[in-house]
């Protein structure tokens, strides 16, 4: 330890000097207050002795100035004096660290030295954790700052594009550990999730993530809601650690919005509301959370419910009925259904309702945990255009410019035998920039026109098969008899995609080496048939159809416009 | 993926699922679906098309087989949750007529 010792006598210096080398320590000597200013620049200090008496400046003042030269270090000052007098020691204690009166014997002083090095090390451990957790700190906000950008952009895809749904979500935390997932449903109505984890903040948000990329994926097979849940109470068994789980609802609406199937587990009542705004039922959970059960315990029983018109489905987290105010009162049931009720399930006015009762602004976080409230229309599913966030197939074409193509393919009958070559070209032509939208109607078409090929013109099947008692089952049997014994044939596809100004066209040409038919007797035929449905399936889907080459060729046209 | 046909009776109502590509394919599961185990006669047929995700002219001839076969008359058999695309192939096919599409 440096130790400076300040005192104007040269006896008491030496002395000093002389008890303080005992020990170990280094003196630095000084007779006046600006030496000791001046040494405490050029070498630093760890403890200072302090004469109070001395002529010019005194000692007070002297320390003073040393104090406000070392600043927020910490170095204590210890006067060495002769004085007594209470007021005199006060003011030491008020100047300095401590005081020592003269005269002193030699245990007292090392007592004195060996305390402060003591107060010196703690201050300085407690100064190395300081500055340990400041930099911590930064980064742990850094780090956050990263983690929730990930986390808007993984969970937050769609909140709003679905006109049939109204949200409010507010987090405790700068992460939420509720997660509201909706996706349009490939049928054309919506897939509503609502989830709540174990706790909030960070690691209650973590198993969102998972979820999320989990639940669009499984939208678009269209599983059912028993069946999404038990592949995401599969995922977060695997994820999440033993003592977390989510608490969730999961809901598919038709495209017509009149009809729910609903799997609930663990989570409070939903709520349908009738249109006189009464709560006209309460669905309660039937299973417990997800991530808890194995998946052969797992339970995917759901209920339907078929909805009236201007019914509101209400699903919501315990966060908004555990919201409380300064005198600790909870929101509570009563309070939330009536503020539905109020509102006439107005989202926006139940928020503003909230915060009234909590008292808090609107804005600052205060509560104590995250709140989620989902409330949807019934009625047509609409989704709002354009802000849409696309889809991966979207957005990859909205990258690249549509080009004109031709494609031919011969199909012999090898590869006429081993299965439907159709899905491949659909999948080739829908891939294409600007038709993915159009696959449905493509794969009909070109499903259309084989078929026609190849069993009307190449296996000279007649659809008057059909007629016969099981003659469904009897025409198939003979088809698939005639593909197998069939040496020659060949059906030829020729696809040409040409661009418009707003849009495009696709030109099929499909040819078959069979012996050719009457196509105008063909295609006269109602749909009170059981045959003849196709070629007039075509003629619908498309903008013309014409025959050629006595019914062994057939053009058509198919032409779309871009949104 | 392959097409899986499920069937369940309630009374007199009979209720289809299909889940995959609805065509010929499937000729056999399908007539087994409405032929087999049935206990009581028949005055209703549901076919919930949410998981089917294609039908084409073959597919609808199965449908008018099965109106056939059990002789229904028109109205009795609905078409629930088809998607957009087999929505719009059923009424291009002016199907409407015979069957209730959702």
């Amino acid at each position: 330890m440096r130790i400076l010792i300040v005192d104007d006598l040269e006896a008491n210096r030496l002395l000093l000097s002389h008890l303080v080398e005992v020990h170990g320590h280094v003196p630095i000597t000084c007779g006046d207050a600006e030496q000791a200013l001046q040494a405490y620049d050029n070498h630093g200090a760890d403890l200072i002795f302090m004469d109070v008496v001395m002529p010019g400046i005194d000692g007070y003042v002297a320390a003073k100035q040393l104090k406000d030269k070392i600043g927020d270090y910490f170095v204590p000052i210890i006067f060495i004096t002769a004085l007594q007098d209470e007021d005199a020691l006060v003011r030491c204690l008020e100047f300095g660290d401590d005081y020592l009166v003269r005269p002193f014997n030699q245990i007292m002083f090392n007592a004195k030295i060996a305390a402060h090095i003591r107060t010196i090390d703690l201050h300085r451990k407690a100064q190395k954790q300081h500055e340990e957790l400041t930099y911590l700190h930064t980064r742990l906000i850094q780090e956050q700052e990263m983690a929730q950008h990930v986390f808007d952009h993984a969970t937050q895809v769609n909140y709003q594009n679905c006109e049939n749904i109204q949200t409010y979500i507010s987090s405790a935390s700068q992460f939420n550990g509720d997660v509201l997932l909706i996706a349009k449903s490939p049928a054309g109505g919506v897939y509503v999730m609502l989830g709540d984890f174990t706790g909030h903040g960070l690691p209650a948000a973590l198993g969102s993530l998972p979820l999320s990329q989990l639940f669009h994926s499984l939208v678009l097979k269209q599983l059912s809601v028993g069946d999404l849940a038990r592949e995401m109470n599969r995922t977060l068994g695997e994820f999440l650690p033993d003592y977390m789980f989510c608490a969730a609802v999961i809901a598919e609406f038709n495209a017509a919005g009149n009809k729910m199937r609903l799997w609930s587990g663990g989570l409070h009542d939903s709520l349908i509301i009738d249109d006189k705004h009464e709560v006209q039922e309460r669905i309660s959970s039937l299973h417990m959370p997800l991530g808890i059960l194995e998946d052969e315990e797992f339970n995917t029983e759901c209920v339907e419910f078929n909805l009236q018109e201007n019914n509101k489905i209400i699903f919501y987290t315990d966060g908004i009925l555990e919201a409380s105010n300064d005198r600790g009162e909870l929101f509570g049931r009563q309070r939330f259904e009536a503020a539905l009720q109020r509102s006439m399930c107005d989202i926006e006015k139940v928020r503003k309702g909230l915060h009234r009762f909590t008292g808090h602004e609107v804005g600052v976080s205060t509560q104590d945990d995250d709140i989620s409230l989902v409330c949807v229309n019934t009625g047509k599913i609409t989704f709002k255009k354009g802000k849409d966030k696309a889809s991966g197939q979207e957005a990859y074409e909205s990258l690249r410019a549509a080009i004109p193509w031709q494609i031919t393919l011969k199909l012999g009958m090898p590869e006429l035998r081993s299965g439907s070559p159709v899905s491949q070209v659909v999948d080739m032509v829908s891939e294409a920039t600007g038709l993915y939208s159009h696959k449905p109607a493509l794969v009909l078409l070109l499903v259309e026109l084989f078929n026609n090929a190849l069993e009307h013109g190449l296996l000279e099947l007649h659809s008057s098969l059909k007629d016969e008692p099981d003659g469904y089952i009897g025409y198939y049997a003979e088809r698939e008899k005639r593909l197998k014994s069939y040496t020659d044939g060949q059906i030829n596809i020729q696809i040409t995609h040409q661009l418009k100004s707003s849009g495009g066209q696709l030109l099929f040409h499909v040819q078959d080496s069979g012996a050719g038919f009457d196509f105008e007797k063909v295609t006269e035929s109602t749909s009170e048939e059981k045959h003849g449905r196709g070629l007039s399936l075509v003629r619908q889907l498309s903008d013309s159809m014409s025959f050629s080459d006595d019914g062994r060729c057939i053009d058509v046209v198919y032409v779309y416009t871009n949104d | 993926m392959s097409t899986v046909v499920s069937s369940t009776q309630k009374g007199n109502l009979l209720e289809i699922g299909i889940s995959g590509r609805f065509d010929f394919s499937i000729l056999q599961d399908f007539r087994n679906a409405y032929t087999l185990d049935i206990t009581q006669p028949i005055e209703k047929i549901i076919i919930d098309l949410t998981r089917s995700e294609h039908m084409d002219s073959s597919g609808m001839g199965l449908l008018l087989t099965l109106k056939k076969e059990l002789k229904m008359d028109s109205g009795c058999i609905e078409l629930q949750n088809c998607r957009p695309h087999i929505r719009d192939a059923l009424l291009a096919a002016r199907l409407d007529h015979f069957f209730k599409v959702d």
